[in-house]
This record gives C-alpha cells, structure tokens and sequence, in this order.
C-alpha cells in the first residue's frame, strides 16, 4: 500500500514537471524566441562581433577621412575662389581672402583654416583695402567665442613656423585666455585703419567682398568657367 | 476567543470534509476594517495610474506592449499583500489553536492546506481583479486620449491574465508559512518573488553565453517561475500555457506545504 502511494507520488510528480516543462517551453518561445528575436541570434552576434567592430571601424576611419578630404577641396576651392575674384575686383590678394578666411572660419567654427591664414597674417603682408573690410568684419569677429578664439591660437602655434610668429600667437593667446583679444584687436585695427585709409570707400569694397564671400564654391566654378571662356 | 473566530463557519455548509469551509472561513477576512483599507489604497493606485501607458519589455517594433503600467503595479501590489496575507495564515491559526479544532473535525490535512491556497487565492484574485477594473474603467472615463480604443479584447484579457502570477505566489506564501514562523516565511516569500524577478533575464543570457555554462544558468532557472510570463502579451495557446504554468507550480508550493504539513507535530 505504502509502494503504491509512493509510486503515485512519483507518478504524481513526474506528471507536474512535465507539465512544467512543456508550459515553460511554450510560454519561451512566445515570449524570448519570438520572430523578431528569432532573426537576431545573439550567439551568433556575439561570435561576429569583433567582425562588425573592424568594418564599423573601418567605415568610420573612411568617413573622417572622406569628410576632411571634401573639408580640405572644400577650403582649397574658397582660397581658389577669392583669388579669382579678387583678380576680377582689383584687389590685392595677399591679405584679402586671409582677413576674409579669418571671418568666414570663425563664423563655421573651423579653426583649422582661421589658423593657417592667421600665419599669413603674422608674415606682414597686409593691403590697405582688405584692411578696411576686416573692419566691417570685426564686430562679427568680435560675436566669435572665447574658445574658439583661444583654439585658434592653439592651433595656429601647432603651425608656427618662426620664431618670431610663436611669440606672437603666444601673446595672442594669452590676451584671449584673459577677454582682451577683443577689444585689444579691434582697437589696433581701428586706429590702424582709420590713420592710414581715411579716403578708402570701406562700404563699397565690404559689400562687394561680402557678396564674394557668400557664394563660395559654385561661384568659383562659374568665375573659373568665365575665365577659361574668356582666355 | 475561538468561539468568536468559529462563529462565521457556522453559515458554511459541510465544515467536516470540506477544503471549501476552510477556504470560505479564510474569506472572512474581507469583513476586518484593515481589508476595507487596503482596497481603498489599491483603488487609489487604480486611479493615479490610470494615465500611465503600456511597458515595452525589450523595446520598439516587437509587439509586446499591451500590459499597461498600472496593471503591472496593480499586480506588484497583490503580490505584496498576498505575501502578507499568506504567510501569517497558517502561524495565525496555529497560534490560536483554530488548527486544532479544523483538524479535530476529521479534516484532512491537505484539504486544509488546499483550502488555504484556494481561500487566500480567491481572496487576493478578486481584489486585484477589483482593483484592476476600476484602472480599466477609470481609463476609460476619464482618459481623454482614447487610450482604451487602441486596448483590443486580447488586450484587455491580457491584462486579467496577468493576475494568474497571483495563484503561485500565494501557494508560495502559504507553503512557506507552514516552514517557517510568519515573520520567516515573509522574508523568505519576499527573497524568493525577488529571485523570480532577477531570473527573467535568463533566457537572454542563454542566448549570449556557450554551450556549458548554459546548463549551470538552467539549474537556478527552473527552481523559481518566471514573472516575465504573466506580464507578456500572449495568443491564445500562449495563455493556456500561461494558465498551465500558473496551476503547476501553484501545486508543485501546495505539495511541498502538504507534505511539510503531514509531518508537522502539531
């Protein structure tokens, strides 16, 4: 009797973690194996992962690099492009499309070009008119932030060639680390300006190298075309 | 004093060799005045969960969004109070010697115990059942972003589904009573509801580790239910399951309680 009764107890239990194991089963595959789970295998990622990781790399390494290479076309086209048009004006060229380099780059953010023409501007090679134009830029300059005005000078000493250039980027980065780039800047350039061109139509020549400035790379193409049809 | 505690099983029919009596007789517990609070305060739940949405247990684009938050603290609620409920159930009658006078009339200890789940069961089922209605119903009066339109009939039966993770827990709580003292097997219930809220990220992790440590996860596993389970939306065999998974270890508590209790001293 007390076989039987333990042979049903085991039967008994036996029947319960059947049960068990079949609603736990089908209640898995429902709830953690459905269709949108079954198509993402974890093993599997797990095991590819280090595969995805190098192409995602990879993709990542060739986007920057596309990026700073159309960043690069895209500058080199600017420079290009004032040039022409400074030609087309009557403009010196040595100092314009740096000034205006400066203002556009600090407009975008774009230290890296800022820097390069802030070289060129250390080297002296200044032109009266392009001066006065950069005085119509300066209260835009001006709206440029701190840092990016203390990254630019960062930038701009990674650069430096001479010696004599390290020392002024130096001063210029400690004048901005300490708010006076503004003011110290547009000081000297306003007193520089208004001693040494006083007859210069500002106006006129600002609104022409405004215009200029704003159709960049389509405009360059266009002015190239007009020239290769003229020549 | 156990004259007083008798006097409702007077109105029960069949006390001798009847689990029914001793769950009606647990079923008296609806008339204390601390009951009467605790389905205010679950009411009250109902209606400051009302505008909550739905839980998104793995995230956007699979389909497993129609358990609404206020359900899910609904039923977290009527686990909580069927642990309390449950595991002073058993030490309580033992304490006043009810025990000895339900056993003393020729019933069986296992119908005792299997009145007790179904008592405490019915009990807490029908309060969070209550609670759960007057969400849906307050949702439906008084949210005004037509959140109940996009509730189909499966929707709404899921969310009365969801209450099926009630039976095991109270099978827990009056299984662990009869182990431990109340205080004990409230701890130990608590402990335990934990676990089976931790252990529902097992199957993920199955999926991610090899093949060996597989079986050791598996182990833990099948020792405590899945609550994932009753908050999952499901189809129709996905609640048959969920019934059957419910009632097997709601059992697998009552066996383990019964032959606890069959050999208790009392």
């Amino acid at each position: 009797m007390v076989i039987k009764r333990k042979v049903i107890s085991l039967f008994t239990l036996m029947l319960f973690f059947f049960l068990y194991l079949v609603a736990e089963r089908g209640l898995r595959t429902q709830v953690y194996d459905n269709a949108q789970l079954n198509s993402f295998d974890y093993r599997k990622t797990m095991e590819m992962l280090p595969e995805f990781l190098r192409i995602a790399l990879e993709h990542q390494v060739l986007l920057v690099e596309k990026r700073k290479n159309v960043n690069n076309a895209k500058g080199d086209a600017k420079i290009k492009a004032m040039y022409i048009l400074a030609d087309e004006y009557g403009l010196g060229i040595n100092f314009s499309d740096l000034m205006l380099q400066i203002t556009q780059d600090s407009k975008l953010r774009n230290s890296k070009y800022a820097s390069r023409a802030w070289l060129h501007v250390l080297k002296g090679k200044s032109d009266k008119n392009v001066l006065a134009i950069y005085l119509q830029y300066l209260h835009s300059i001006k709206k440029a932030t701190h840092t990016d005005l203390i990254d630019l000078f960062k930038s701009g000493l990674q650069l430096a060639p001479f010696a004599e250039e390290e020392v002024k980027l130096k001063y210029y980065l400690n004048m901005a680390k300490n708010n006076l780039i503004d003011k110290t800047l547009i000081d000297a350039y306003e007193d520089f300006v208004l001693l040494s061109f006083k007859d210069a139509n500002i106006k006129q020549i600002a609104e022409k190298y405004l215009k200029a400035s704003k159709d960049d790379l389509l405009q360059f193409e266009a002015s190239q075309a007009r020239k290769r049809a003229t020549k | 004093m156990i004259y007083c505690n008798l006097k409702p099983l007077k109105h029960v029919k069949g006390l001798q060799n009847n689990m029914w009596a001793i769950a009606c007789h647990t079923l008296y517990k609806v008339k204390e005045p601390a009951f009467v609070l605790l389905l205010f305060v679950g009411a009250l739940l109902a209606w400051f969960t009302k505008d909550m949405g739905c839980i998104s247990l793995i995230g956007e684009g699979i389909h497993r969004d129609n358990i609404l938050i206020g359900t899910v603290i609904i039923l977290s609620f009527g686990v909580v109070v069927a642990l309390l409920v449950g595991a002073t159930e058993i030490p309580k009658d033992m304490d006043a010697n009810m025990i000895a006078i339900f056993l003393g009339k020729s019933l069986k200890r296992e119908a005792y115990i299997l009145g007790k789940v179904i008592g405490v069961a019915i009990l807490i089922v029908s309060c969070s059942g209550f609670w759960l209605t007057l969400l849906l119903l307050s949702r439906y009066c008084f949210t005004f972003d037509n959140a109940i339109e996009a509730m189909s009939f499966v929707d709404i039966c899921s969310q009365y589904f969801s209450l099926l993770l009630l039976l095991p827990v109270c099978a827990l709580a009056i299984c662990t009573s009869c182990l431990f003292g109340d205080l004990g097997a409230m701890i130990f219930s608590f402990i335990y509801m934990g676990c089976s809220l931790l252990v529902s990220i097992v199957p993920y992790i199955l999926k991610i580790v090899p093949k060996p440590i597989n079986y050791i996860l598996e182990i833990p596993y099948y020792l405590v239910p899945n609550v994932m389970y009753f908050v999952s939306s499901l189809d129709v065999i996905g609640f048959l399951y969920l019934v059957m998974y419910a009632l097997v270890i709601g059992m697998c508590f009552v066996l383990i309680a019964q032959n606890v209790f069959n050999k208790a001293e009392l």
